[in-house]
């Protein structure tokens, strides 16, 4: 509040400036971390809106400024996460159609691409995604949000290089074991 | 070997954490069975297929719409002063806590009344008598809270005590000319007589200033002077002047 109070009497014109080009340039992060949780687009920018404005009403503390993104990914997540968990009980009956339909997922005969594209594909990858632990399935989103690879991912979340390696291959592996 | 124990290696191979040796093994048995050929393959195109799914799940962009949200709820907080900023508010907050610390101010609790140096303080005060039955009444009693706990109580006995003894300090550090009523111990028995004689001063029946001064002369120190000795009567008569007085005397002495 104490920004918004300084963007309306215009004290800290620099300050609105540099988060509104940062809003252009992180609203997609935060509305695909959000996809990634909630599958939903509705739902997932919905989040994204909260989470931009809880990053606009706190962007005054955050001390180092090129942490930002890392900074969004964490406040969409979280809220993603909550806002997952307030709708569990809908999301329990819509998973148990998914694993009914879920057999056979991949057939030698088949490319990665269009098992990729199956929908029973995609309903059962999303729900084994949702077992894996949280941080070895943020690390699994990151890496599949634009494609960044694992330098990237590690200076986004703010973890070394090599552990962003082996959680991810970690993640891979048990989703392989589940789906294969 | 069989070729279940060749299948449980697989997702590790296909993850790139099977060690060397067990990988070549594998490549070894691959290139002799068809089946585990197909099954590594089919493994392989997996990991590929959750790497694109993955991206797939989060490849979606979002509306225009949202970006105009979030610039129209900024605008809007922008726009919205909260109801601690109001003036009114900050107003009767300042109030609030002018009233509060004057109150503390007025309020606490003092063990003897406060002095002001005024023109009718310098003046002595007149002597009080006061019986100490009368005296016990009127000190402030200090009760401990009882909140169930001996610590608490003790905390709240000692509390008081140590704040009475830091204010009267500083008090009579501020302002030592303070006349206060002054406290005489008297011995048992005395008291009849005490209250009598300030009765009397009270009454004027009593000069109380010059009984001071005389107290005050009486104290003053005993005027030491050498001690002149008086010359002897046989010296006188013998008519011996030249020895000194002194030598008479011892003189005087040997005559004995």
């Amino acid at each position: 509040m104490k920004l918004v109070n300084q963007f309306a009497a215009g004290g800290d014109a620099s300050l609105e400036r540099e988060f509104q080009e940062r809003l252009a340039e992180c609203a997609t992060l935060a509305f695909r971390v959000a996809l990634a949780i909630l599958r939903d687009r509705a739902e997932a920018e919905d989040v994204a809106q909260e989470a931009l404005l809880r990053a606009y009403r706190n962007f005054h503390r955050l001390r180092d400024r090129t942490r930002f993104r890392g900074w969004l990914v964490r406040i969409a997540w979280r809220m993603a996460m909550d806002h997952r968990r307030a709708g569990k009980r809908r999301e329990n009956r819509e998973q148990d159609v998914a694993r009914d339909d879920a057999r056979g997922l991949t057939h030698a005969s088949q490319t990665a691409e269009e098992i990729a594209a199956s929908r029973e594909f995609q309903g059962r990858l999303a729900e084994e995604m949702e077992m894996l632990p949280g941080k070895l399935r943020i690390v699994m989103v990151m890496a599949g949000i634009e494609g960044y690879d694992t330098h990237e991912v590690a200076a986004l979340l703010g973890l070394p290089e090599g552990t962003v390696k082996s959680r991810l291959r970690l993640a891979r592996k048990r989703l392989a074991e589940k789906l294969r | 070997m069989s070729c279940e124990r060749y299948r449980d290696w697989m997702t590790s191979a296909a993850a790139d954490e099977l060690p060397e040796s067990r990988a070549a093994e594998l490549q070894s048995h691959v290139h002799e069975c068809a089946a585990c050929r197909q099954e590594l393959q089919r493994v392989r195109t997996l990991f590929a297929a959750i790497d694109l799914g993955v991206t797939a799940q989060t490849a979606a962009e979002h509306s225009p719409r949202l970006m105009e949200q979030v610039r129209q709820r900024i605008r809007d907080q922008a726009s919205v002063t909260p109801w601690w900023n109001a003036r009114w508010v900050q107003a009767v907050a300042c109030a609030a806590v002018l009233v509060v610390a004057a109150s503390i101010w007025t309020l606490w609790p003092r063990t003897g009344a406060r002095h002001e140096l005024t023109a009718s303080s310098a003046r002595p005060s007149p002597v009080q008598a006061v019986r100490p039955a009368a005296a016990a009444t009127e000190k402030p009693k200090i009760t401990p809270q009882r909140h169930g706990s001996m610590v608490t109580s003790m905390v709240a006995l000692a509390r008081p005590v140590r704040k009475t003894n830091a204010r009267r300090i500083e008090r009579q550090r501020a302002a030592p000319e303070i006349t206060e009523v002054p406290e005489v111990i008297v011995q048992p028995g005395q008291m009849e007589a005490v209250m009598r004689f300030a009765q009397a001063l009270n009454s004027r029946q009593i000069d109380g200033a010059k009984l001071l001064a005389d107290l005050k002369a009486a104290d003053q120190p005993l005027d030491i002077r050498p001690l002149k000795t008086p010359e002897l009567a046989d010296d006188k008569a013998s008519g011996t002047s030249e020895g000194g007085s002194e030598k008479n005397f011892i003189r005087s002495k040997d005559s004995r």
